[in-house]
């Protein structure tokens, strides 16, 4: 992962081009992780690499913050900490349950879960389960949200959204929010493009829905609704993680705190 | 490295004649470039690093230098510099430097970066021991991969003050601007010609 966000070749115009370029910097790291498992998924991260990665977090002092935290410093309604880093977990798997909420708990930390609102069942006797993959109930995604975790919404079915007649695509978008926000104590301000096909026309639905922002994967930028995220994937080390969201010194010192 | 750059020192002053520096405008030769033939070691504290440098002025107008950053937070930076002035006109001059570095040392969260600066610079010296200056310049930083480049604008005034001898008195204060901030930048410090 690490090799193939690398740029071929070192060019020395970088430089040049990094110096006229100062307008152009990288919001809040937001890491983006799926299932915490000993699954044998390319996305699928394992118990033990979770824990390397928040030790990691919490040693070199990056603090753990929501989504609402970002926009609301970007609004000014807020100041972010010296060393922020947004955790998001998609799709609602069992696992945020039962491996990544205790892990998180433990640690004093937190994160953003963008439950797939269609996958929820109502209770554990009709769980639902894809392949290897169960999926939260309602139950577990208010203990979420009751340990103080940010829920957003993946969908109501975790379609590709591009796809869809405008109907559709209104009613994956709006029903999910309005099944999360039933059942949790908390506005569901933040949304997860599945697959993270974020086309125009999808973004502005999902603006034109009232959600305050949206987060893609590795193709997105600092704007709201296009929030970019770091793939979490299985391999990678406490050390690549140090890699991933190191900074120059000049970074380090202008981001203020 | 320190002991290097004395050592260096002490090689260059050897091999050049002491030079007979006449500048009308001792500020600005404070200021740099350094006069051809001499050759001047600088020490600044200040923040966010401190710095040692020697530089030598090897042809009218030109000079070249060697430097070492030191951050309280325990990474370094050995850096080369090149000033170049452009042109003095009576009390005032325009020199334009540009600086390549590498960080070093290890910290956490800290990418080592090769680090680069360009940096346009006025002085003005209404009296011949005294010099005022501004400057602006960009920086650079980069590890050769996106997510680790950045780039930075930054603007400093500050002040020289050369009585007769070879000590010379610089500071300067100024603000380095990123893509998520701006902090203060300064720092204080004295030069010792040879």
């Amino acid at each position: 992962m690490i090799g193939s966000r690398r740029v071929p070749h070192p060019q020395t115009a970088l430089l040049l081009c990094a110096a006229l370029c100062a307008a152009c910097g990288e919001g809040v790291p937001i890491l983006m992780y799926h299932s915490v498992s000993d699954g044998g998924e390319p996305l699928t991260v394992t118990p033990d690499e979770l824990d390397a990665h928040l030790d990691f977090l919490r040693s070199q002092g990056f603090e753990t913050i929501t989504l609402r935290e970002v926009l609301d410093a970007h609004d000014g309604a807020g100041k972010l900490p010296r060393h922020p880093v947004v955790l998001t977990f998609d799709d609602g798997y069992q696992d945020a349950a039962t491996q990544v909420l205790p892990r998180l708990l433990a640690r004093g930390q937190k994160a953003s879960f963008f439950i797939v609102s269609g996958f929820c069942a109502r209770d554990e006797a009709s769980r639902v389960t894809h392949g290897p993959h169960g999926y939260l109930t309602w139950a577990e995604v208010r203990a979420l949200a009751d340990a103080g975790m940010e829920i957003g919404s993946h969908t109501v079915s975790h379609r590709q959204l591009a796809g869809l007649h405008k109907a559709e695509l209104r009613a994956e978008i709006e029903q999910s929010r309005a099944a999360l926000q039933a059942y949790v104590d908390q506005r569901i301000d933040f949304f997860a493009y599945p697959f993270n096909d974020q086309r125009q026309w999808v973004r502005r639905a999902v603006e034109k829905a009232g959600y305050r922002g949206a987060v893609v994967g590795a193709h997105g930028n600092t704007d709201p609704f296009t929030l970019q995220r770091l793939t979490m994937h299985r391999g990678i080390s406490a050390a690549d993680l140090r890699s991933m969201l190191s900074e120059s010194w000049e970074t380090s010192y202008t981001e203020g705190g | 490295m320190i002991a290097a750059l004395l050592a260096a020192a002490a090689a260059v002053s050897a091999s050049f004649e002491p030079p007979a520096v006449d500048d009308p405008s001792p500020a600005l030769a404070a200021l740099g470039p350094q006069p051809a033939g001499a050759t001047a070691l600088t020490a600044r504290a200040g923040r966010p690093f401190h710095g040692i440098r020697l530089d030598h002025g090897f042809w009218d107008g030109i000079d070249l230098g060697l430097g070492l950053d030191v951050w309280p937070e325990g990474f370094y930076r050995p850096t080369a510099q090149v000033r170049v002035r452009a042109f003095r006109a009576g009390p005032a001059q325009l020199t334009v430097r540009g600086t390549l570095g590498r960080v070093l040392g290890s910290i956490g969260g800290l990418v080592r970066t090769t680090d680069g600066e360009l940096a346009l610079q006025l002085g003005f010296a209404p009296f011949a021991p005294l010099g005022a200056f501004a400057e602006v310049s960009v920086l650079g930083a980069t590890d050769f991969t996106r997510e680790h480049t950045a780039g930075f604008t930054q603007v400093q005034g500050g002040l020289a003050f050369a009585p007769p001898g070879p000590l010379s008195l610089l500071a300067s204060a100024g603000v380095l601007q990123g893509a998520r901030g701006a902090r203060a930048v300064g720092s204080g410090g004295m030069a010792f010609r040879f």
